[in-house]
């Protein structure tokens, strides 16, 4: 186990979205402020408890609460946010079905629900709606009522069906 | 025609993307970041904060103490406690820093030294006046009447008399994204970019602050992660903020965290009632009489949620004497302010409560009784003077009735193997549209497209594609041609914002009128490019025909006719005046109407499961059915957790114990249930477009239709909410 004292400064390698990332670190910074300092505002603050899950993103392949990580503690590691969805400009499945089935409303809690999404849809493509509820019920959101979310993540699981490497292969 | 079609989201591609700029996605150059010491006792004389510690710190700039402000209906210790505190989360010093993690370590670094007084923590407490929540004041900081009718003879003459009282507990609005504000200093003036629902009232309850520190404040709204009424009055962070920036001529930044905004962002509801009802045997109601109680925190702001309660409280039903006593307190708590729905949900909560009650005390059936005293016709003048503008409240009733039947059917087979099921139905008007008026301008651009300016600040609602939809319309034009912009005020002169299901109906209509204004100007500059008159020409789908010629203009050649060429002399018959504005207001306000269903199961442990619910509304001519939808199932959603899982809850000595979103429990999406609504057009608006608002009615019609479900489940008499699992299990 390494030990950090407060003033130390830490090197760390990120690859967000594909992209390298190399960042000076306090040892204490969270990783959700790491990554907005970057340029991913797309990775939202929501609360400071763990409770929302507007902050969610992939790492690893695992979809972790960035806000509940230290930056030094996802050295190496792969991380893919919102910004990484769409390629080339053509909108990932989950991201149209959102819009399709008006999933949002004021859009805050939208990335971190769509990266939400995407790990359980990589863990199950052919979901019962309580399978979808339980699936996203870490993060929170006060506009929608979740039942057009929950649409568009039975909506979304059809269109991955139909190409699942394609669709999944994000991260 | 787009109006009535569900048109998908004009809002959505940035966010979906992540390309959505909320206010701390916002960057500007040199920033400081403003991080708050926040009083932790809930009421104390402040005798000397100790800052100089906090000074010595690398990366802090200066601390801002003692900031006081006379601001209508705030304390003296506003925006900062000087020498009182008076709630738990009052700023008391403010820190600006180069980084947000070192502006929190100096906060450690920052006592100050208080002497502590008794808080008032309830209204009971707050009425004796024995101890005072506000050093000077008296507790009871606002009395009124309001009388109709002969309520107290027509009371005692009644044959059947109720008394209860109710109680409707504290929320905390919950926006997603909590409040926050960036101030850019800009020498004598500033642009101050806010989570907010009304940047024009910002810059103006700014201005009214600091006018000889500043010349101009322009305001930009940012993305605004949600909001519910609670990002429109102003706030003690905004004050300290821009001051924080004049003084130390730097730009300032403040975001707060999550357990700050539950500290600070006003709190709503928390009202109590004691209410006499006066009825016949055969449930006609003759009288209501209300003693209305309001526990305002520790500001004085929020009394009209009490008065838009009060005159309310006969709702759809015709009870021609009425009387309510407002008294609103005051208690060394979070200030009270609105929350969606802003008055109309307490007062709904209490006349259905009062409904089914009596109907269980006459044994008659809940439906029946509000049909003997629902609102025969419209428009109807309630005892306090408002007047329900139009509608047909005995159909909806009607139609609601059947869902009711149904589902009282399927719950009796439920009850039969042994489950806690019951079936609620609530019936509810509600007063909308608060203006006094909003604006619009509508530009065709030189690209031949149109700008559509509302003075409306949409956050999330969709009202952005809502006009786009009406102007397209309007104007015969392609909806992809129209873009629906708002929230600057440097984008239009004056506008209120959007609070008070107002915006589509104002807005709406203001955009409607100035489109019709610009397709005047329009017609007076192809007349001249046409070489015809005026009268002569017909205005098309985006073109300009002249039928004896048969020559037109399309909307994009007059505006490469009157922009595209530089230089030469003015050489236009008409003014060349691509833009026109317009202004909308109602000498009334709208009162759309409806009727929530519920089937609700208890389980032992006293968990609420919503096994069926269905929303009926008329809110007039329906402009996109799945937005207004959406604005019904979030707000159901809403009214379900305050009435089984929110509550601000203060200990007896004043302080506050839900202080995460793990302690304040928002639904999640495994509480919340499916829902499905219905909606007619009967009653419509008295305006061009005649759309009725429909942002807050789910919120008013949900928690007595739950409340209701849940006392015919677990067949106890249920009068307050929210109605926690402890109050519901059966051990």
């Amino acid at each position: 186990m390494k030990v950090y004292t407060q003033n130390d400064k830490v090197k760390i390698k990120l690859k967000v979205n594909g992209e390298e990332q190399e960042v000076e670190v306090e040892p204490r910074r969270l990783l959700v402020h790491v990554l907005r300092d970057l340029g991913y505002t797309g990775v939202h603050v929501g609360c400071d408890t763990s409770n929302c899950g507007a902050c969610t993103v992939i790492l690893n392949g695992k979809s972790v609460k960035s806000c509940t990580l230290l930056a030094v503690e996802a050295d190496g590691s792969e991380i893919l946010t919102i910004e990484g969805m769409a390629k080339d400009g053509k909108l990932h499945p989950i991201q149209e079905a959102f819009w399709e089935k008006h999933g949002l409303q004021c859009g805050y809690c939208t990335p971190g629900m769509i990266l939400q999404a995407y790990w359980f849809l990589k863990h199950n493509q052919n979901p019962t709606e309580q399978e979808i509820r339980e699936g996203i019920s870490g993060n929170l959101c006060r506009c929608t009522g979740y039942q057009n979310i929950v649409e568009a993540i039975k909506l979304a699981a059809e269109k991955i069906r139909q190409n699942p490497q394609e669709y999944l292969r994000l991260a | 025609m787009y109006i009535g079609q569900r048109v998908k989201r004009k809002e959505d591609f940035r966010l979906i993307t992540g390309n959505g700029r909320y206010i701390d996605d916002i960057q500007i150059n040199n920033v400081l970041y403003l991080s708050i010491l926040r009083s932790n006792v809930p009421h104390a004389k402040v005798k000397k904060v100790n800052y100089e510690d906090a000074m010595k710190l690398s990366g802090v700039v200066n601390v801002v103490t003692g900031l006081n402000l006379n601001v209508d209906n705030r304390p003296r210790n506003f925006p900062m406690g000087k020498d009182e505190v008076l709630y738990v989360g009052q700023p008391v010093a403010a820190v600006l820093s180069t980084d947000r993690y070192v502006g929190y370590d100096a906060l450690d670094l920052i006592t100050f030294d208080y002497e502590e007084l008794t808080p008032v923590v309830d209204i009971e407490q707050a009425m004796t006046n024995k101890v005072k929540a506000v050093e000077g004041r008296d507790n009871l900081a606002y009395k009124r009447t309001y009388r109709g009718g002969e309520p107290e003879s027509a009371y005692n003459k009644s044959e059947v008399k109720l008394e209860q009282e109710i109680e409707i507990g504290r929320v905390y609005p919950s926006a997603m994204e909590p409040r926050g504000l960036l101030v850019e200093y800009q020498g004598d003036r500033l642009t101050v970019y806010a989570s907010t629902q009304s940047p024009h009232y910002m810059r103006s309850f700014l201005l009214n602050a600091f006018s000889d520190m500043v010349r101009d404040i322009r305001v930009i709204q940012a993305d605004v992660g949600g909001a519910f009424g609670s990002k429109l009055f102003p706030y003690p962070e905004d004050y300290i903020a821009v001051y924080s920036s004049l003084v130390t001529r730097r730009s300032v930044k403040v975001v707060l965290p999550r357990r700050e905004d539950i500290l600070s962002t006003y709190h709503a509801r928390d009202q109590k009632h004691r209410v006499r009802v006066g009825a016949n045997r055969d449930g006609r109601v003759n009288a209501i009489i209300d003693d209305v109680f309001i526990d305002l925190g520790a500001a004085w702001h929020g009394t009209y949620l009490a008065d838009i309660a009060a005159t309310l409280i006969t709702g759809p039903y015709d009870i021609r004497n009425a009387l309510a006593n407002v008294f609103g307190v005051l208690t060394n708590k979070v200030p009270l302010d609105q929350y969606r729905g802003a008055g109309r949900p307490e007062a709904a909560f209490v006349y259905e409560r009062v409904m089914d009650i009596l109907a269980d005390e006459l044994k008659m059936d809940p439906v029946e009784l509000r049909k003997k005293n629902v609102i025969q016709s419209t428009p109807y003048v309630n005892p306090f003077g408002l007047k329900y503008d139009s509608g047909n409240y005995i159909n909806l009733l009607n139609n609601a009735e059947k869902f009711y039947s149904q589902m009282e059917d399927r719950a009796r087979k439920l009850r039969e193997k042994g489950k806690r099921v019951g079936v609620g139905i609530s019936f509810y008007v509600e007063q909308n549209n608060f203006g006094p008026w909003e604006s619009a301008s509508v530009r065709l651009l030189s690209n031949g497209k149109i700008e559509v300016i509302i003075g409306a600040a949409p956050h999330g609602q969709g009202t952005g594609t809502g006009i786009a939809q009406v102007v397209a319309d309007e104007l015969g034009v392609n909806l992809d041609d129209v873009d629906v912009i708002w929230g600057d005020t440097d984008k239009i002169s004056n506008a209120f914002g959007t609070y008070g299901s107002r915006s589509l109906t104002l807005a709406g209509n203001a955009a409607l009128l100035a489109a019709r204004k610009l397709r005047e100007n329009v017609l007076r500059l192809a007349a001249s490019f046409m070489k015809s008159d005026v009268e002569e020409l017909q205005y098309k789908e985006g073109k300009i025909v002249n039928p004896k010629s048969s020559r037109e203009m399309t909307l994009k050649e007059i505006a490469r006719r009157t922009t595209g060429d530089l230089g030469g002399i003015w050489k236009y018959k008409a003014e060349p005046l691509l833009e026109a504005t317009a202004s909308f207001g109602m000498d009334n306000f709208t009162f759309p109407y409806g009727s929530h269903i519920a089937m609700v199961e208890v389980d032992d442990t006293g968990k609420v499961t919503i096994l069926e619910y269905v929303a009926l509304d008329d809110i007039g001519v329906v402009v996109n059915p799945m937005l207004a939808e959406g604005q019904v199932f979030g707000g159901i959603i809403q009214g379900f957790g305050e009435s089984h899982l929110e509550e601000v809850i203060y200990d007896e000595s004043g302080n506050p114990l839900t202080v995460s979103l793990g302690d304040y429990a928002i639904p999640t999406a495994v509480e919340s249930f499916n829902m499905k609504w219905i909606y007619s057009e009967e009653g419509k608006a008295n305006s061009p477009l005649p759309a009725k608002g429909i942002g807050e009615g789910a919120t008013i019609g949900a928690p007595p239709a739950i409340i209701r479900g849940i006392e015919r489940a677990t067949g106890k008499r249920r009068t307050k909410i929210p109605l926690r699992m402890e109050d519901l299990s059966p051990y």
